[in-house]
């Protein structure tokens, strides 16, 4: 509603400029007098519908004002004229000069046939393009340059002369190029296709395809088939990076989950089926973080991210804390138990937050994280998918600083490396498998954090990610960091390059099943993973 | 060279762990005729390594080793070594403690392969042997307790009874009195003496316990001292001892110097 | 010997009420037909405990995918019950109902083999044993460590409950297999066909008892748990682990698989819900809560964490999720050997002279000796 006051508003204005410089006003005397005719055309019931048919092809925008009036039921007949009654309730004439009177009251709006709505709303549309509104005169270019009806041509001409973006200047013209190529001049049409080739345009692609069997001229029918092999390589390569990226930012968050788990399960033998419900907790911290700054500071709703990021990494690395001094300790040197006490905890704290949150809920992500950055013509990768992949690289750094340039990481290696020798040595292996196994729940959180920005959060979060992290962790050897990186993405960018290639309703549960025969065969002949560890220490068992 | 008649025939052996050679250039022969070869040298010369090798643990970057002159051991998987014949114990007892003593031995005795033990069911065979066996190492009248609840030097005694029952051709033994008390040790080294005596296995002994070495090679046994991955010295324990090269590798070590 | 004897008869004395109690008691009128299909369930439920039992209990290795075999059970006589009852649906089509609403109209071809009961039967058992060994095949052949082993079975199982979910693969999608009319031309609405099911589970599971029971003691037994304690020895002294591996899991699949035969008409439905990482986790805390490593503590186990199920479900089901995540860790926590090991503590304090009839039994001559 309002942006149809605001296109009103405009219109008005527009009128009330041309209006008032004398010179334009005497040149478009006759141009008012048509606009009169018109409209008394239009005001009859008799002729309305011809009238709208005349008007079809009509572009000036000095009508809109007259058919939007007739539409919104603002038209009305006062002493043989007509004119149109504005929103501060004064009256004007069809051309938009202000009139003396007053409506008699119970005067009736001239009426508009019920089943003339369509054409109306769609003559409309077009002065869309003329909009105040960025988004609508981009919508409304787009919706022109595809409406095939070259009348529209001067008005889109005329948008793209008053248009100051740079970016829907572009849109314009794509648009002008679209509708040209119904040119019947070929070197307009020519034009048009290199236009369009030179823009890898995929909006034109069908048309253009469509011209390859319809083109009576050979030169631009040649042209025609070189644009369209250009778009069609270019959406092939677009596409292929489009998947690759998506399996990108899958992969960095495998990563972030996979470095706990490695490290967890290297250092104190532990498979930690609840590390995907550590993911979880970041999510739900994410999203209670968000509840909480929206109640009490509202105004500060684009900046809960700040504080969720960390707080989620406390939190989640706390609760870790916590299962590794009450259970996990205990347990030491036997996985196979680990994992079946962690699978319980795991499905206690899935039903924990399903009775508190509920099944789904969702977190705003930040409003600058909307959008993105167009990588290719129609490609756009996300601000929140590129944050989890810069966030994965972050933690990895910081992992890999911490374990190599600190004390506390030189333990870590030590224990890891020989459990027996650091505890001689006087390293206390205890503190060290429970600060590394919060360490590890901690980066889940982050996980869980930077997740919530782009899918929904839900209890079983932590399920979808788990087993595929386990892959990585058996795929890249265990406690390997380099590994553990390599097998995240390759597990990240296979799943999302198959999908697409296998196709289908069910593709991402054959892209799922595919990813993990090949690790399955990959072990065939590595079966201790990418980067196993070798010698004689590692042959013992 | 070309080998005949020999029970182990190892060639240019190379072993490499992430780049660093744990094995080269080793060569080795033992005879059939030998009855027991003898292997020292210092901490990390390679000893249990070469073992790797032969029981198909590790495999080498080259070389060759033989068995019985024609059978090739690289490449064969542990239990295909274990079922030609060449059977190994570890530094550590290693017995199955779960089971009793009698069924660590009916594990260890007759044919290995699935068809043959599905079809053994439940009896007990070669009990005549498993008595035997048990009687040798002195400990048929714990035949039904639990091996985990045996002494270490009882553990060791058991797995040594589970090699003897298997009557291997070569038997790989890696310091089997570490760990043990003085007498154990006596006890053990009069085993071996009559294994030596009444099987036809042949040995192949790791050992740093140089009393226990001396007592073996006074019988005139060979012993080999490796070094680096390599042979150093091979003969006689008396020459081997006598070996300025010897003596220099165990140099700060001391072992050989003051013991000699 | 002694305690052996002992053990025999418990499993004699509990073999006498399911299998002649339980239906005598029906038959007087004492236990209604819901509590005799109830047990039924769970008395085919103890078929597949056992059949994890063997391989995580007694070899050790602990698989995570018994419940896709237990499923290739349960569907492929699903399959079959839904096929005698073509022609009998809503639609009175000749293939099943839920293929109408996916606009299935012409059988798919792996469905016809099922149209005969001997391949449902057979394909029951027999499918999923060849699937372990093929999952064997590629896993104990290339010596993967045994926690490889469980994540691997763990995302196998995972991937079947994905792809078993999907309408595309013909066989109902969420919904599963439901609306069985008959078996083997037996109305499934008649109670006495239910009862027959009852003495035909409670004896199978005895008959999978005892065979379980000759294997853990004979020889081949022994080599399993050796695997479990020192896998290393064993190759060793020549044995070719994998085969014996390999086998142990193809028996246990083959149990898993007559389990799922026999559950899916007594419940009257199947559904991917039963397939898939948790039912399959769960049937190891069956077993651990039973006692692991026993063969009587498997079928305990399976029968009282069913039952307890079946009681807080009913009152509880937003909790039991929870109860049995707590069971998950209190059990490897607190009772690691189960049931039948605080049973075994608290006959140990109450009569001490058993431990003398050990040592007894320890003295036997040798040439009398059985495993």
């Amino acid at each position: 509603m309002a942006i149809g006051k605001a296109v009103r508003a405009v219109g008005f204005a527009v009128l009330i400029v041309v209006a008032s410089s004398g010179a334009v006003h005497s040149a478009r005397g006759g141009a008012a007098a048509d606009l009169e005719k018109l409209a008394n055309r239009l005001a009859d019931p008799k002729t309305q519908a011809r009238a709208f048919q005349s008007l079809a092809e009509n572009a000036d925008p000095a009508i809109e004002p007259l058919i939007r009036a007739l539409k919104d039921g603002a038209l009305y007949r006062l002493q043989g004229r007509l004119v149109m009654l504005a929103d501060d309730g004064s009256l004007r004439d069809v051309a938009g000069q202000a009139v003396d009177g007053t409506l008699p009251s119970g005067q009736e709006a001239v009426g508009l046939d019920e089943k003339l709505f369509g054409v109306v709303q769609r003559v409309l549309e077009r002065f869309e393009v003329l909009s105040a509104s960025r988004e609508v005169r981009r919508a409304a270019a787009v919706k022109l340059g595809n409406s095939g009806a070259p009348t529209v041509i001067p008005l889109l001409e005329r948008a793209r002369e008053r248009e100051q973006d740079p970016g829907l200047r572009a849109v314009i013209d794509e648009a002008l190029a679209k509708l040209q190529l119904l040119s019947p001049d070929p070197a307009a049409r020519t034009r048009a296709v290199k236009h369009l080739g030179g823009l890898k345009s995929e909006a034109a692609l069908s048309q253009l395809r469509a011209m390859l069997a319809t083109e009576p001229d050979p030169a631009v029918r040649q042209e025609v088939k070189r644009a369209v092999d250009g778009i069609d390589s270019h959406i092939g390569i677009r596409n292929i990076v489009g998947y690759a990226f998506n399996g990108v930012s899958l992969g960095a968050v495998l990563l972030i989950m996979s470095l706990g788990l490695s490290v967890t399960f290297g250092l104190m033998g532990i498979i930690n089926m609840a590390h995907g419900e550590m993911l979880m907790i970041g999510s739900y911290t994410a999203y209670v973080v968000q509840e909480i700054v929206a109640q009490h500071w509202a105004g500060y709703q684009d900046y809960y991210f700040f504080v969720a990021l960390p707080l989620s990494f406390i939190v989640a690395g706390l609760v870790g804390l916590a299962l590794e001094l009450g259970i996990i300790r205990f347990l030491y040197g036997r996985p196979l138990e680990t994992l079946i006490v962690t699978w319980g905890i795991g499905m206690i704290l899935q039903q924990c937050a399903r009775l508190y949150f509920g099944d789904q809920t969702s977190v705003n992500a930040p409003t600058w994280f909307r959008g993105g950055v167009e990588a290719m013509a129609g490609l756009i990768f996300p601000w929140s998918r590129i944050f989890i992949v810069g966030l994965a690289v972050a933690s990895l750094i910081a992992l890999w600083l911490v374990l190599t340039y600190t004390f506390a990481g030189l333990r870590v290696q030590a224990v890891m490396q020989n459990r027996a020798m650091a505890a001689c040595l006087g390293v206390s292996t205890r503190k060290v498998d429970a600060v590394t196994f919060a360490l590890g729940t901690a980066l889940a959180g982050v996980a869980g954090c930077a997740l919530a920005l782009i899918g929904t959060v839900d209890p079983e979060v932590g399920k979808t990610y788990i087993v595929d992290s386990f892959m990585v962790v058996v795929l890249g050897g265990v406690g390997k960091l380099l590994g553990t990186v390599v097998a995240s993405f390759t597990i990240g960018v296979f799943n999302k390059l198959l999908e697409p290639a296998i196709g289908g309703t069910a593709a991402a549960v054959y892209a799922k099943v595919a990813v993990l025969l090949m690790v399955i065969w990959f072990l065939q002949w590595r079966p201790t993973g990418l980067f196993p560890e070798r010698g004689r220490a590692a042959e013992a068992t | 060279m070309s080998a005949a008649d020999t029970l182990l025939y190892v060639e240019s052996l190379f072993v490499s762990f992430d780049g660093f050679l744990a094995l080269r250039n080793l060569n080795l022969i033992v005879d059939r005729t030998e009855r027991v070869r003898l292997l020292i040298g210092p901490n990390g010369a390679g000893k249990t390594t070469l073992f790797d090798v032969l029981t198909g643990h590790v495999t080498p970057v080259s070389g060759r080793v033989l068995f019985r002159d024609t059978v090739s051991l690289l490449g064969r998987s542990p239990h295909a070594i274990a079922n030609l014949g060449v059977i190994r114990k570890f530094q550590t007892p290693s017995v199955f403690p779960g089971h009793s003593v009698f069924e660590n031995m009916i594990l260890s005795v007759g044919r290995k392969q699935f068809g043959e033990t599905m079809a053994a069911g439940r009896r007990a065979l070669h009990a005549d042997e498993i008595a035997a066996a048990l009687d040798h190492v002195g400990l048929l009248g714990q035949s039904h307790e639990l091996a985990g609840r045996l002494s270490h030097g009882q553990k060791q005694w058991l797995e040594l009874a589970m090699l003897l029952v298997q009557a291997p051709p070569l038997l790989l033994l890696d310091e089997p009195v570490a760990g043990m008390t003085k007498p154990e040790k006596e006890k053990t080294a009069e085993l071996l003496r009559t294994i030596v005596e009444r099987s036809s296995s042949s040995i192949m002994l790791i050992e740093h316990d140089m009393d226990f070495v001396r007592t073996i090679a006074a019988r005139g046994h060979r012993v080999t001292v490796l070094h680096e991955g390599t042979v150093l010295a091979e003969g006689p324990l008396e020459r081997v001892q006598a070996d300025q090269r010897v003596v220099k590798a165990y140099l700060g070590r001391g072992q050989v110097k003051a013991e000699a | 010997m002694k305690i052996r004897d002992s053990e025999l008869a418990a499993v004699g004395v509990f073999a006498a009420i399911f299998v002649v109690g339980l239906p005598t008691a029906n038959a007087l009128g004492l236990i209604s037909d819901y509590y005799l299909n109830l047990f039924g369930k769970y008395l085919a439920l103890a078929i597949l405990a056992l059949g994890l039992d063997l391989i995580w209990g007694y070899a050790g290795i602990l698989s995570l995918c018994q419940a896709i075999f237990f499923g290739i059970g349960a569907y492929s006589i699903g399959m079959h019950m839904m096929l005698e009852g073509s022609g009998r649906g809503v639609y009175g089509e000749p293939v099943p109902d839920f293929m109408i609403w996916n606009q299935v109209y012409q059988l798919p071809w792996f469905w016809k083999p099922y149209q005969y009961g001997a391949v449902a039967v057979l394909g029951a058992i027999l499918v999923p044993a060849a699937l372990a060994v093929v999952i064997g095949l590629v896993t104990f052949r290339r010596r993967l460590r045994g926690t490889y082993f469980a994540i691997l079975t763990q995302a196998i199982a995972f991937a079947a409950w994905l792809i078993i979910n999907r309408n595309e693969m013909k066989l109902g999608g969420t919904n599963g297999l439901t609306d069985f009319k008959s078996l083997f031309g037996f109305s499934l609405g008649n109670p006495r066909t239910l009862h027959v099911l009852y003495v035909l589970t409670a004896l199978v599971l005895v008959g999978a008892f005892a065979l379980s029971r000759w294997l853990v003691r004979s020889k081949a037994g022994l080599v399993l748990t050796a695997v479990r304690d020192n896998e290393r020895r064993l190759e060793f002294l020549g044995y070719d682990t994998a085969h014996f591996k390999i086998f142990v899991f193809a028996v246990s699949a083959a149990l898993a698989g007559l389990s799922g035969l026999l559950y899916a008409p007594q419940v009257g439905i199947i559904t991917p819900s039963q397939i898939g990482v948790l039912p399959s986790l769960e049937v190891v805390i069956w077993v651990a809560f039973g006692g692991r490593g026993t063969l009587i503590g498997a079928v305990i186990g399976a029968i009282a964490v069913n039952w307890l199920r079946s009681v807080l479900t009913a009152s509880y089901p937003s909790l039991w999720p929870i109860i049995l995540g707590g069971l998950f860790v209190v059990v490897v926590l607190i009772v690691p050997d189960g049931l039948v090991g605080v049973g075994r503590r608290l006959l140990s304090l109450l009569w001490p002279r058993r431990r003398e009839g050990e040592a007894t039994a320890a003295a036997a001559p040798m040439k009398e000796h059985v495993i």
